[in-house]
């Protein structure tokens, strides 16, 4: 009875694994996503270490008097990666705004929506790509799990010494790659060029944003093709009403067509203070969704009355800016390596006075240097119109340990040391994401950059 | 009575030495696990960890070049060589149902201020290039038509005369089966062991 129990455990748990790996994987083809991640993240492992927290669109909120450095490789790895599919999607943000106006001025609105819609699917990819990285991130500084990557490292040793010849672990992923491609391809000397992409930033971006409107644009015009094919074509149904259409309709069409500069006005007359009326005015990505809409209807000559309603459910989809009321948050503290993170941020929705607390502390991977942030927000107000605040904070930082570069230790003087000050602070709220730096000019005390969940 | 003594004692010692035996039998069982454990933790950490590669031999020969399209030997006579140059490789749906490779790259001549772009070969955009001087450019030791659409590893490192280059795993979160690669002046990427990005990167004095 015991054999035959046993045989069929057996029976069963083989079956649970797949006998070739490949059944168990999707029959995708290889897309032009997969290629311009690669190119993104390959970019982003050439940057140097002051130069990953600008991934976000903050500028000058990521500085730090004290920059330490991630931990172990595999978390400077994972930042990089974030800061990839950051800097993808803010491209494909640039790139699909401009495919839209493009389209919208050319008067294809059968394009602008199929511009819309690709771009909200890799928008969605991205933004689930960047929480599964953060994720993995968070879950990396939990105790079991270093324990057992510190393992991981300890023992690869065994394998790299019985593995293949000529094989050699990295240690610094960033400097050591930057290393490898500017100076003939090995760690170990050779004369350093410079990379023209580290040199010319702005060249080394546009290249990139380059690649993938056109890649993206080529994609899109190939898939409406075959939507055409298929029978599924949004122009084609445009082009039938407009043939069914009546003379008369035609007359008043055209007399609409005169006129696409109500838009503007409607917008700034009628929209913009309903939105603020119902708390729906930080949301800027569906409110341009809605205008460009509002657009897409006046280019195709359609009357301000239709227009508006036939954009009804683009409006309608707008969502509230935030709950209502008192609202508390908890943002997030910009910086990888922040340990023991306490933060809250408390506005009054409809406007009003602003309390918060920030306070996290950073630790060099050397140990030689910890750093308390705390920021207590002393004054400020929540315009609810601009969807901005701003005020003044006390921001602290104390440098403990035995060196802090540039602030203590053997050549400037013992450890610990305390820079305390009164700093501005600033703030906005745009599509459910709060973010702002406290501090983080020159001369503050330090600088804080927090953002909420994206 | 005597007997009865002898055989409780026989027991008893029997008893022992099945104690003994099981508790040395667990101890090794738990010796093997640990072991197993540790080589298992070490052959996924050597599988993750970015490595520096000297390469031993090319093995590899392109089974099918590339031949640089009418546009881009038009191009070639006008520009010259790019100084510097990316290549994306992917497949599109087509009408009839099925996929298409497509070679999407881009070529840069920063000493003459245009980039081209080009897909399948042909030349879809010729954009500015705004920069100020930045010394004396490198020659770039690659050309476009060298690498091809989904080469594997291999056939990238002989086509390209690669003797060391840096390997990079990705995490399956960011890319499934992804691999970065660097070596001088070269960067590429692989996905399931096929090339699908290299660039070219220029270097200046």
């Amino acid at each position: 009875m015991k054999t035959k129990s046993l045989v069929l455990l057996l029976v069963f748990v083989t079956s649970l694994f797949p006998l070739y790996p490949g059944q168990a994987e999707s029959s995708e083809y290889r897309s032009l996503e997969d290629a311009t991640a690669l190119m993104y993240l390959s970019d982003a492992l050439l940057l140097e270490e002051s130069e990953l927290d600008s991934a976000a669109s903050l500028p000058g909120l990521f500085s730090y008097n004290y920059s330490v450095s991630p931990a172990t490789p595999a978390e400077n790895m994972m930042n990089r990666m974030i800061h990839a599919a950051k800097m993808e999607r803010n491209d494909l943000d640039a790139n699909c705004q401009l495919l839209v106006s493009r389209f919208s001025s050319e008067g294809n609105g059968c394009e602008v929506k199929k511009v819309q819609s690709h771009c909200g699917q890799v928008r969605t990819k991205l933004n689930n790509r960047i929480s599964l990285l953060r994720k993995l991130r968070g879950d990396r500084r939990k105790p079991l799990t270093k324990m057992w990557h510190s393992i991981k490292r300890g023992s690869a040793n065994f394998w790299h010494r019985i593995g293949p010849l000529g094989r050699n672990f990295l240690r610094q992923i960033g400097p050591e790659t930057l290393k490898i491609v500017v100076s003939g391809g090995s760690l170990s000397g050779g004369v350093l060029k410079n990379l023209i992409k580290q040199v010319a930033k702005s060249v080394g971006r546009q290249h990139l944003k380059q690649v993938v409107y056109q890649g993206v644009e080529r994609m899109l015009m190939g898939q409406i093709q075959i939507a055409q094919a298929a029978g599924v074509d949004l122009c084609a149904e445009e082009v039938q009403e407009e043939v069914t259409t009546t003379k008369e309709d035609k007359k008043e069409e055209e007399d609409c067509s005169a006129d696409t500069g109500w838009v503007n006005a409607y917008w700034d007359e009628v929209v913009f203070a309903s939105l603020v009326e119902e708390n729906r005015n930080c949301q800027i990505r569906a409110a341009n969704i809605y205008r460009s809409c509002l657009q897409d209807q006046a280019i195709n000559g359609v009357c301000q009355e239709d227009a508006v309603d036939a954009c009804d459910q683009a409006y309608q989809s707008i969502p509230k800016n935030d709950a209502g009321g008192s609202v508390s948050l908890s943002p997030d503290v910009v910086h990888g390596d922040a340990e023991s993170v306490s933060t809250s941020l408390t506005y009054p929705s409809a406007g009003g006075a602003v309390s918060g607390e920030f306070f996290y502390i950073l630790k060099d991977d050397t140990q030689k240097c910890t750093i308390t942030i705390r920021g207590t927000i002393s004054s400020g107000n929540y315009n609810p119109v601009t969807c901005s605040m701003s005020g003044t904070a006390s921001l602290t930082s104390i440098y403990e340990g035995i060196a802090c570069p540039g602030v203590c230790g053997p050549s400037t003087g013992d450890c610990p040391k305390t820079i305390q000050g009164n700093v501005p602070w600033e703030a906005d709220q745009e599509n459910n994401v709060l973010s702002g730096a406290m501090g983080c000019n020159a001369g503050d005390p330090g600088c804080i950059g927090f953002i909420t969940g994206q | 009575m005597t007997d009865c003594r002898e055989i409780t004692v026989k027991t008893k010692k029997k008893r022992s030495w099945a104690v003994l035996g099981f508790g040395c039998g667990c101890l090794f069982l738990i010796v093997l696990l640990a072991v197993g454990l540790l080589l298992y933790a070490g052959w996924q950490g050597y599988k993750e960890s970015p490595m520096m590669v000297e390469v031993q031999n090319y093995a590899a020969q392109l089974e099918d070049p590339y031949t640089l399209s009418p546009d881009q030997t038009d191009q070639l006579f006008s520009y010259g060589y790019p100084e510097a140059f990316t290549i994306l490789f992917y497949e599109e749906e087509t009408l009839s149902g099925g996929t298409e490779t497509v070679r999407l790259e881009v070529w840069d001549y920063y000493s003459q201020a245009v980039g081209l772009t080009f897909i399948n070969g042909e030349l879809t955009a010729e954009d500015p290039i705004e920069m100020d001087d930045l010394g004396t450019l490198e020659p770039l030791p690659y050309y476009p038509e060298q690498f091809s659409a989904f080469m594997s590893l291999d056939e990238v490192v002989a086509a390209a005369g690669i003797d060391s280059y840096a390997e990079i795993p990705l995490e399956k979160e960011f890319l499934k089966d992804g691999v970065v690669y660097y070596a001088s002046a070269l960067t590429f990427g692989m996905v399931d062991g096929e090339l699908r990005y290299i660039e070219a990167l220029a270097l200046s004095d």
